[in-house]
Parts: structure tokens; C-alpha cells; sequence
């Protein structure tokens, strides 16, 4: 009875050491199966060579503006914004009504001013004609005034020189020579007084002369100001001038049926009138001319900033065009949170575009760990998953511990990355069938 | 004088066997009280292997800080699961790497004793020779020894041996244990003298004594040696953690420390496994062990 109650104890405990056998093995393959399997590559040196793509928008450097005819209604506005327009394009056409009637008032005011001109100009001449007899008339009579003195002086200067010739004897009395040092005496001061006269005759025919002569020029003066619209001064002779142009452009105008037309071609950017509305002296329209820069503009991120650079060779498509060009970047401005790059286009490029691509092949330094971007995952920052050895219960297994990186660049297929543990000979998870865990056994 | 009353014979009887009886139920009551303290733990195990995870939380939460009063164990548990050793058994590939570790080893130790150990007992039982006394007597103080006492010597002699971190390192020392050589040196010293002087007057070998005389009336207290050896390096548990470094290399008993406390319900099924081959062995060598622990009466 013990004997058997003993074999029945060795059955079950034969049969307890072959189920944890079989166990064993299913236990061991439930935890394979449930491993995950990587794939895993070393860090390369290498560099990463990045293909930008960014959209971005054609402008024109100068934008030209259609300056409207300043107080004229606008009858039609025959373009609109966007539209492609070409020399002689009919931009607007004016009310015609509105222009004769604008030009016949401005030419009514142009004939009126010519008329007060030509007056101005006729009363100047008489000013002047007027002036000049005058100084002739003070002329002659100042001459004859001098003519007359001189006259008498030169007749008492023979009467003197008789005077002389009658010297009393030199016996003759006292009385005598006193007689005829006095009358002597008396010559000698009607001479001076003459020659004073003479004298201040000459200064007062100078003093006429010139204030005469002085009224001449100033008739003359007004009479030339008069014939050439000087008197109208600076402001004056604009307006009229302006008055002139004015009435030269309506007349152009009205010659063309009140149609106003492009002078180059172009694309229209900006129309800010409307049928109905008179026009101020301000812009109307805004339009890129052909033969105009223009600029290509486009927004890049952050991340994309350190592989692009002031100078770098770009391609530029543009849609809906075969048209491909090859231009250098010119600027590269940090704008709201972007970097806005600038591209001057060469004139006639892009004519006719809005919109563009931009296309950068950038080749980065040699990086000394470059790994496949898809073995990078974010983890709060950036961090790989590297495959190590580890020694556990069950000997030596393959398991993977995040690693956290620096990433310094990066395209659609490679990264790099740096570490101060990174070596060449780590091996990095580069696939994984399953969503991995720090510390987790894997298998290749 | 007045008559006295006697008490009949048959109630003095009575009275007698009732007083016995009562002794008898106290005595049992007692060991059974004493039994029941000593066995609470072993009881434990069973329910809580299959305790759900958040029922032990919260009979534990005094335990680990996060309740008030007392841990009051629930010996059938409110939501019983097997969810344990479906973790245990299907998706813990650890536990059996140990097991057999565990298998292993305690089957080379064993099998070791029983090589260098029987014939040690058997010379000390069988013959006489000079200085047997002193090295019989080295044997024991050896066996006496603590494993503490020998575990610098030992780490030292692992080393130079280029053993250490190798299942090695237990195995061989424990293979020259002297505790099993002593309980099959008194298994043996039960065989007449006289029988092992017939047989050799009969022409007998040393060999053939051994053989046919010594192991078979020896057997049960080499079983003994060897149940209690079993028992003693299934769970085995100083000499793994101060010799072997390598968790590969770890028998079952290293693999409960390293359950936390989360999964208590898991070291409850992994204790209730490692019982089982426990019991086995102390089922089938329980007459054994019994009669061994007999023959070494001092020691026991």
C-alpha cells in the first residue's frame, strides 16, 4: 500500500517536472513572440543633403502707378487686378462730357489770361517809350541851360580882358585905382559865380540824367517782365504752365475718345477707382511693368534656416509655366517667427507670375553620426534607440535604452545627430515591428 | 464510629480516564494552537497567490504606508484570479530559467554527496584506523560551523580556483558538506558489527560489503541525508548571492527579491511553486527521514 502510494508520488512528480518543461518552453516562446524585432544600423559619417521646397509670391520691386486725371468722372474701369495687360490696353475711359466741358473752361481761363497779358505788355511799351523822351527832353534843356551859362561866362571874360587893357596910370589918384580894383574885384566874383553855376548846372544834369535814365530802365524792365510773364512770379508761372499742360492732356484726351491706355506692358497689382468716382490726383492703378525687377519672395522655417544661406544658388519654377531659372538669394530677413528670404529677379523673369517655387539643394559639413532620420523619435526632445547587450535572468539579451541626441540636421531620410556617448560602433534601432520601451528586450 | 461512603471502583475509573482524556485534548488543543501560529504563513501562500492586485493593495496598504491600522489577510480571497500564474507560468521565462538552475544545482550537489559522501561515511562506519577519532571529530565541528564563518576562506579559495560567479562555487563546496556524512555515518553505524566480520570471514570484498550489505541496510538514512540536503539547497540563498554575480546563474530562491512589492500576488504563486517539488521530496522520503532523524538522535 505505501509502495504504491510512493509510485503514485514519483508519477506525480515525473508529471510535475514535465509540465514545467513544457512550460517552459511555451513560456519561452510567448515571451519571443511578444519581443520586438529590430533592425539596427552604426552611426555613419557622412553629410546630409537637403532639398528645400518653399512657395512663394512674385513682386514687382517699383510698382508703377497710374496717376488719375485729377478731377475727371471715370466712365469705365475696363481692367481689373491680376489682369495681364499690354501697351495701348484701355486702362479706364473718362466721362466725355465732363472732360469738353473741364477743357472749354480751361481753355476760356488760358485765353482770358493771354488777353490781360497782351495788355500788360502794350501799357509796359508806352511806360518805356515814355521814359525815354523824357531823358531826352531833360537832355536838350540841361544842355542848353549849360550852353546859355557858358555863353555868359565866356562874354565876361572878354569883358574882364577889356577891363584889364584899361589900367589907370600910375600917377592917377587913389580914387581911380580903388575904382579900378573894385570893378576888378567885381569881375573876378560875377567869373566864379558863373562858373559855379556852370558847375552846379552840370550836377543837377547829371543828377536828372540818371534819375531818368533810372525810370527808363525800370520802364524798360517792366515792359521786358511784361512780354516774357515774369510779373506773374514762380506759382504763377506753374499754374499757368500747369493750366496749359492740363488743357494739352484733355485735349489728348478727348482726341483719344476719353480712353486712357498703358503705356507698357505689364500685369495690373491694384485698381482703387470706380465707374462713377472723380478722380483725384492720387494713384489709380498699380501695375508691374514688364520690364521692371522683380522679386521672389518666400517664408522658410526655423528648422530650415541654418541650410540656407545669403547666396545660395536656388531654382525657381513657376506654376502653370515652363519657365525655370537659376538665381542666388539675396536676403534672408527673421520676419514673425519665419525667415523671409529674397530673391531680385532678373527683368523679364517670371513676367506675368504671381506665385513661384523655390527649390534649395543644400549639402550640409560632414557630420560624424548621421543615422536614419526614422530611427529618430521625439521624446520630449530629440532621442534614439540604441540596441546593447544586457545580462539578466535569462543570460545575455539584445535590449534598447533611449538615448537622448542633439539633432544638428536632418532631410526626409538621414539625421544627425550628436552625443558625447555616441561612438561609431553603436548600434542604433532603426525599425522595430512594435512600439519600443526604454530597457526593452528585443530581438534582431 | 460512623460508616464511610466508598466510591466505587468503576467511577474512580472513570474519573481517571475522564482526567486523561481531558490532558490529551488540552495537549492537542495546544500543539494545535502552537501548530496553527507556526503555520499561518504557509497558509497565506495559497490565497495569496490568487488574490487579486488590487485587493492585496488594499490589505497591504498599512503595510506600505498608505492606510491606517492593521493588514487583515484574507485567507479566501473576495476576487480570486489565476491571473498570477498565467503571468508567472506563460510570461515569466525567468522563472523557469531559475527553476532549472535550481534543478540543477541542488541535483549536481546531491549526486556530489553521494559520491564523496558515502564512501567518507562508510569508512567512518566500517573500519578502524588511526586518527579516525580526530577526523571524525573534525567532521562535526566542521558541520557546526556557520556558513558565515566560512564564507571569507571560501570566497578566497573560489577565487584562486577561477570559480567564483560560476554555479560552481556552490556546488563544489556544498558537495563536500559534512552534515550528509554524518547522518549516513549513523545510518551505517546500525549495521551489526557482526555481519560485516561474517561477510568478510565469508570471503567478501570491501566492495561487495559495501554494495551489498552496507547500502541496502543503510538506505534510509542515506534517504535521510538526502532529503535533508534537498531541502537544505532548494533553498539555497547565501551562497548564490555571496558567490554568484551573474543573475543567469541564480537558483529560484534570488528570484523573489527581485519581485517588488506590485506584484506580490506573483511571489505568492512563485512560493507556491517552489513548495511543490518541497513537498514532493518530503512526501516521498518522509519514513526515511523520520528513521534518519532517528538514528542521528543527538543531532535532531
Amino acid at each position: 500500500m505505501q509502495t504504491e502510494s510512493k509510485k503514485k508520488l514519483w508519477r506525480g512528480f515525473a508529471l510535475f517536472m514535465v509540465a514545467m518543461l513544457i512550460m517552459t518552453y511555451v513560456s519561452r516562446m510567448v515571451y519571443v513572440s511578444r519581443m520586438p524585432r529590430v533592425k539596427w544600423s552604426n552611426p555613419m559619417s557622412a553629410s546630409i543633403r537637403n532639398k528645400i521646397t518653399a512657395e512663394g509670391t512674385v513682386e514687382a520691386v517699383n510698382a508703377q502707378a497710374v496717376i488719375g486725371m485729377d478731377g475727371l468722372l471715370v466712365e469705365t474701369v475696363c481692367v481689373a487686378a491680376g489682369d495681364r495687360m499690354e501697351a495701348g490696353t484701355v486702362l479706364y475711359e473718362v466721362n466725355r462730357e465732363d472732360l469738353l466741358a473741364q477743357l472749354s473752361q480751361l481753355e476760356a481761363q488760358e485765353q482770358a489770361w493771354q488777353n490781360q497779358e497782351q495788355a500788360k505788355r502794350r501799357e509796359a511799351a508806352t511806360n518805356t517809350t515814355r521814359a525815354q523822351e523824357d531823358y531826352d527832353m531833360d537832355v536838350i534843356e540841361l544842355d542848353r541851360r549849360i550852353a546859355e551859362e557858358t555863353k555868359k561866362l565866356e562874354e565876361l571874360m572878354e569883358d574882364l580882358d577889356t577891363h584889364m587893357f584899361r589900367i589907370p596910370e600910375e600917377d592917377a589918384s587913389d580914387e581911380i585905382w580903388i575904382a579900378w580894383a573894385d570893378e576888378r574885384l567885381r569881375f573876378d566874383r560875377e567869373i566864379a559865380e558863373k562858373k559855379r553855376m556852370i558847375e552846379d548846372i552840370q550836377l543837377e544834369k547829371e543828377k536828372i540824367l540818371r534819375q531818368a535814365d533810372r525810370e527808363l530802365e525800370d520802364a524798360r524792365r517792366a515792359q521786358s517782365a511784361a512780354e516774357s510773364g515774369l510779373e506773374l512770379g514762380a506759382s504763377g508761372i506753374s499754374q499757368v504752365r500747369e493750366r496749359q499742360e492740363r488743357i494739352a492732356l484733355l485735349k489728348e484726351l478727348s482726341g483719344n475718345e476719353g480712353k486712357v491706355r498703358a503705356k507698357s506692358a505689364g500685369e495690373i497689382l491694384e485698381v482703387m477707382m470706380q465707374s462713377g468716382m472723380r478722380m483725384g490726383a492720387d494713384a489709380v492703378l498699380r501695375y508691374a511693368d514688364d520690364g521692371g525687377s522683380r522679386i521672389f519672395c518666400t517664408v522658410i522655417t526655423q528648422e530650415q534656416k541654418p541650410l540656407v544661406h545669403t547666396g545660395d544658388m536656388v531654382q525657381l519654377t513657376f506654376p502653370g509655366s515652363a519657365e525655370e531659372v537659376s538665381e542666388t538669394i539675396d536676403s534672408i530677413v527673421q520676419e514673425n517667427g519665419g525667415y523671409t528670404v529674397k530673391i531680385r529677379l532678373e527683368p523679364g523673369v517670371a513676367a506675368g507670375r504671381f506665385e513661384g517655387v523655390m527649390e534649395l539643394n543644400a549639402t550640409s559639413e560632414i557630420y560624424d553620426f548621421v543615422v536614419p532620420v526614422k530611427a529618430l523619435r521625439n521624446d520630449g526632445g530629440n532621442a534614439i534607440y540604441v540596441l546593447e547587450e544586457k545580462e539578466g535572468i535569462l543570460g545575455t539579451e539584445l535590449c534598447v535604452r533611449s538615448m537622448t541626441v542633439r539633432l544638428l540636421d536632418k532631410n526626409e531620410e538621414y539625421a544627425a545627430i550628436a552625443d558625447e556617448l555616441l561612438t561609431g560602433d553603436i548600434k542604433v534601432v532603426t525599425e522595430c515591428d512594435r512600439e519600443l520601451e526604454n530597457g526593452m528586450a528585443v530581438k534582431e | 464510629m460512623g460508616s464511610r461512603a466508598t466510591v466505587p471502583a468503576w467511577a474512580v475509573q472513570a474519573y481517571g480516564k475522564w482526567q486523561k482524556r481531558r490532558t490529551a485534548w488540552l495537549a492537542t488543543g495546544i500543539c494545535v494552537a502552537v501548530a496553527s501560529l507556526i503555520c499561518a504563513p504557509l497558509l497565506m501562500i495559497p490565497g495569496g497567490s490568487m488574490m487579486d492586485g488590487a485587493e492585496m493593495r488594499q490589505i497591504l496598504s498599512p503595510i506600505l504606508g498608505e492606510g491606517k491600522g492593521f493588514a487583515v489577510w484574507h485567507l479566501i480571497p473576495v476576487y480570486p484570479t489565476i491571473g498570477h500564474f498565467y503571468r508567472l507560468l506563460i510570461e515569466s521565462p525567468a522563472f523557469y530559467h531559475l527553476f532549472w538552475n535550481t534543478v540543477g544545482m541542488t541535483a549536481a550537489i546531491l549526486l556530489g554527496q553521494l559520491a564523496v559522501g558515502l564512501p567518507s561515511a562508510w569508512a567512518f562506519a566500517a573500519f578502524r584506523f588511526r586518527g579516525r577519532d580526530f577526523l571524525f571529530g573534525l567532521y562535526v565541528v566542521l558541520m557546526l560551523l556557520p556558513f558565515q564563518v566560512m564564507l571569507l576562506p571560501q570566497y578566497i579559495v573560489l577565487q584562486k580556483l577561477h570559480l567564483y560567479n560560476h554555479q560552481t562555487a556552490v556546488i563544489l563546496p556544498a558537495v563536500f558538506s559534512t552534515f550528509p556524512v554524518f547522518i549516513m555515518y549513523r545510518g551505517f553505524t546500525q549495521i551489526e558489527t557482526e555481519v560485516l566480520e561474517a561477510a568478510r570471514l565469508d570471503g567478501a570484498g570491501e566492495l561487495q560489503i559495501f554494495f551489498h550489505i552496507g547500502l541496502p541496510l543503510g538506505k534510509m538514512g542515506i534517504q535521510a541525508a538526502m532529503v535533508l540536503s534537498f531541502l537544505e539547497y532548494w533553498n539555497l540563498v547565501e551562497q548564490p548571492m555571496a558567490f554568484l554575480e551573474e543573475q543567469a546563474a541564480w537558483p529560484l530562491s534570488l528570484y523573489l527579491p527581485q519581485i517588488t512589492i506590485s506584484q506580490a500576488g506573483v511571489a505568492f504563486a512563485v512560493a507556491v511553486m517552489v513548495l511543490i517539488p518541497a513537498l514532493f521530496v518530503f512526501a516521498l522520503g518522509q519514513d526515511a527521514l523520520e528513521e534518519g532523524i532517528a538514528y542521528i538522535g543527538v543531532k535532531a
